[in-house]
């Protein structure tokens, strides 16, 4: 039923709204295409974070050999959207830094005998050494300033704070698209994914510098649902 | 320049929107590893024979689109793999690894705390109750610069097997300094369909493409 509905909904917006919008061109080279501004129906408000549809993803260089990958599982944000006039949109995040997982497959205990902490992703979290979630329970984001660089790519500059210090971060963000969805009363729905970095040692985290890089990495997916009243 | 624009989303949220949608290898394009002091980039250095993946500095992450809106996001928890090297011609190296499909992890929990989602896709994305390994084994190899190639092997998940390629760079390699064996690691890209693999629920939703990222660690085993 579910799928049913997907398919009818997936049917429906390509009847309804497919034809006065020109073929995109897979092919096409980048240099010719010029993209147009992005026609937006999501309407100008407070929009949540969907919680369900949501990722944020940190890399670190581990050794000069790879990039180690970790997740925080627990973040909210709140998006003031502008379509109109997108500079003047702003955004404020959360994360639970105790949300961190490494995904670690081994007996940590086993290896880590003399450790105050239960497994590699609390040491993560708690150590005062890493993201001292005991000493600050939250990161936040409050965004400053956002550039446009494109129809829909801008950038995101906010101050984050992060182990009790307040740094300015920019994030290369791409507006996604719009859409509405059905089974949430046609709730308007905006998405965006963003890429950004920031070195550990400006927030104090200068923990392990020969194995683990100062820089690091974050890739963000997000979901927004505007927020009803 | 690898843009693989997504059918179904593209759709969505072209129908939605006018146009944009959700690309696959827009945000991690295979970052390149700068050289590390100690850090060898010249595979020639590692000595021969099998490797083991050092899984807790592995990962395989996977993004599909969802909607139009976003590259919906996951990865694994419990995977492993072994590799034969041959550096002096990398070409002839192998590799095989397994994953758990019943590891697959979005993070996402239900009311109840509970990873009911992970189990719901496991199941249904992953058929893991009859298929609980996905595997892929090298069977070819092709080298595009001196730490850059494209590997090609048999993926088997769902049940299904199909060749696919995926490219592969070498990031460096040293003497690993807590288990003193030479440790290599690597970072991997391939995106497949998961309609070829059987996996067709939720289609108009979510893309058929899945973008697939992997970072590896091997530890040498003299």
């Amino acid at each position: 039923m579910i799928r049913t509905t997907f398919l009818a909904f997936g049917a429906a917006l390509a009847l309804a709204a497919c034809a006065p919008q020109p073929a995109k061109k897979a092919e096409a080279p980048a240099a010719q295409a010029v993209e147009p501004a992005p026609v937006v129906k999501a309407p100008a408000g407070v929009y949540l974070l969907d919680k369900g549809h949501a990722s944020l993803l940190v890399r670190v260089k581990h050794m000069g050999l790879s990039n180690y990958t970790l997740r925080f599982t627990d973040f909210d944000a709140t998006l003031d959207f502008n379509p109109s006039n997108p500079i003047a949109s702003s955004v404020t995040a959360s994360i639970n830094p105790a949300s961190v997982k490494s995904d670690y497959p081994g007996d940590y205990k086993a290896t880590h005998k003399g450790s105050a902490f239960r497994s590699w992703d609390d040491d993560v979290a708690k150590n005062p050494l890493w993201l001292n979630a005991n000493a600050h329970r939250t990161i936040t984001f409050t965004s400053t300033a956002l550039t446009m660089t494109g129809p829909r790519t801008g950038k995101l500059t906010g101050d984050l704070n992060f182990r009790g210090v307040t740094k300015p971060v920019t994030l290369d963000v791409t507006f996604n698209g719009d859409t509405v969805i059905p089974w949430l009363g046609d709730k308007n729905a905006i998405g965006f994914s963003a890429k950004g970095g920031l070195k550990r040692s400006d927030f104090g985290m200068d923990n392990l510098m020969q194995a683990v890089s100062d820089s690091v990495e974050i890739v963000i997916e997000a979901e927004f649902h505007q927020k009803t009243a | 320049m690898r843009i693989i624009f997504l059918a179904a989303a593209l759709a969505l949220a072209s129908c939605a929107s006018g146009g944009g949608g959700v690309t696959l290898g827009q945000v991690v394009a295979g970052a390149r590893l700068a050289a590390a002091p100690g850090v060898s980039t010249a595979i020639a250095d590692a000595p021969a024979g099998a490797y083991k993946m050092d899984a807790g500095h592995a990962s395989v992450t996977w993004r599909v689109a969802h909607m139009g809106l976003s590259l919906y996001t996951g990865r694994f928890e419990r995977m492993a793999g072994v590799l034969t090297l041959d550096p002096q011609n990398p070409v002839l190296s192998k590799i095989e690894t397994t994953i758990e499909a019943k590891s697959v992890s979005t993070g996402h929990r239900d009311a109840q705390g509970q990873a009911s989602f992970d189990a719901k896709i496991a199941k249904d994305a992953f058929g893991a109750e009859t298929h609980p390994q996905i595997k892929f084994v090298s069977t070819s190899a092709v080298k595009k610069s001196d730490t850059a190639g494209t590997v090609t092997g048999d993926l088997t998940f769902n049940g299904v097997t199909k060749s696919v390629s995926m490219d592969v760079t070498f990031n460096g390699g040293r003497t690993h300094p807590f288990y003193n064996v030479y440790a290599i690691g690597f970072s991997g890209q391939t995106s497949i369909k998961r309609s070829e693999f059987g996996v067709t629920n939720w289609a108009g939703a979510v893309g058929d493409d899945v973008q697939i990222l992997i970072e590896a660690e091997f530890l040498h085993q003299p």
